[in-house]
């Protein structure tokens, strides 16, 4: 079993890709409201006010999105992001890591 | 990555002659332009003045860390200045501004601006090290207060 950690920058596709997920087996994941330490530093901490302009193009919030999934599944779930977040337009690329799961403790 | 790596002796001044922000601002970038002839003098003062404009780079507890990111800087470029009077600055805490640190960062090294802001505001917070920096008589004794300080690895 794997954990798909997915930082999606392009929130607006949120919901297509939740979608494209189901169709490939995906049928439970956890979306989480983030906010790029960047954006934050910009906004919040004085000293780092110049900075504004560089961050200007990235959305100030993002999505992350978690998956438990079988370790096959993991390369269609690439495949999925590739296609839905149109990676090659995609100024901010979204990007995914995977870890290992050593055990699921669950209520039952 | 430090303070005394980058900043040279002749680009501190001790009780500068200006008394005011802009001037003070305008006498420590002709300080370090001095010293990097690379770096477009046209170019550095447009752009440290609209830092400025965004948002006073007067941090509080009399210190400001003016900063322009340029094109024709090759490396991180500092100066320093200790100004026993102070300066009205526009400060976030309005105080008076004694310690101001002036750097060019090269345009496009965004990483190495953040750590370099990181650590300089960080160190110049700490109230220790101004007191001891504000009874300092020359740049060189500027420049070993901040070794001292950072040999002493406060992090």
């Amino acid at each position: 079993m794997k954990l798909a950690v997915i930082f999606l920058n392009r929130i607006e596709v949120l919901e297509d890709l939740l979608s494209a997920f189901l169709e490939i087996g995906i049928s439970g994941a956890t979306v989480l409201d983030s906010v790029g330490m960047g954006h934050i530093i910009s906004e919040n901490i004085p000293i780092f006010a110049g900075l504004r302009n560089t961050f200007a193009g990235s959305s100030p919030h993002n999505k992350i999105i978690l998956i438990i999934t079988e370790e096959d599944l993991v390369e269609h779930i690439l495949e999925v992001i590739e296609e839905v977040c149109n990676q090659e337009e995609d100024q901010t690329k979204s990007f995914m890591i995977t870890l290992p799961i050593d055990k699921i403790f669950k209520n039952s | 990555m430090s303070i005394a790596e980058y900043l040279k002796r002749e680009c501190i001044v001790v009780n500068p002659s200006s008394n005011d922000k802009d001037a003070l601002i305008k006498e420590l970038a002709e300080r370090l332009l001095e010293h990097h002839p690379e770096v477009d003098r046209a170019e550095a003062m447009e752009a440290l003045f609209e830092r400025e404009k965004l948002m006073s780079t007067g941090i509080g507890e009399g210190v400001a860390i003016p900063h322009a990111r340029i094109q024709s800087c090759s490396d991180v470029s500092m100066a320093f200045a200790l100004q026993r009077k102070g300066v009205d600055f526009n400060a976030l805490d309005s105080k008076p501004v004694k310690l101001v640190f002036l750097i060019f960062f090269p345009k496009e090294k965004v990483n190495l601006q953040l750590r370099t802001l990181a650590m300089v505001s960080r160190i110049l917070q700490r109230g220790g090290l101004n007191k001891s920096l504000l009874k300092a008589e020359s740049p060189e004794e500027v420049l070993d207060i901040f070794k001292k300080y950072e040999e002493a690895k406060h992090f």
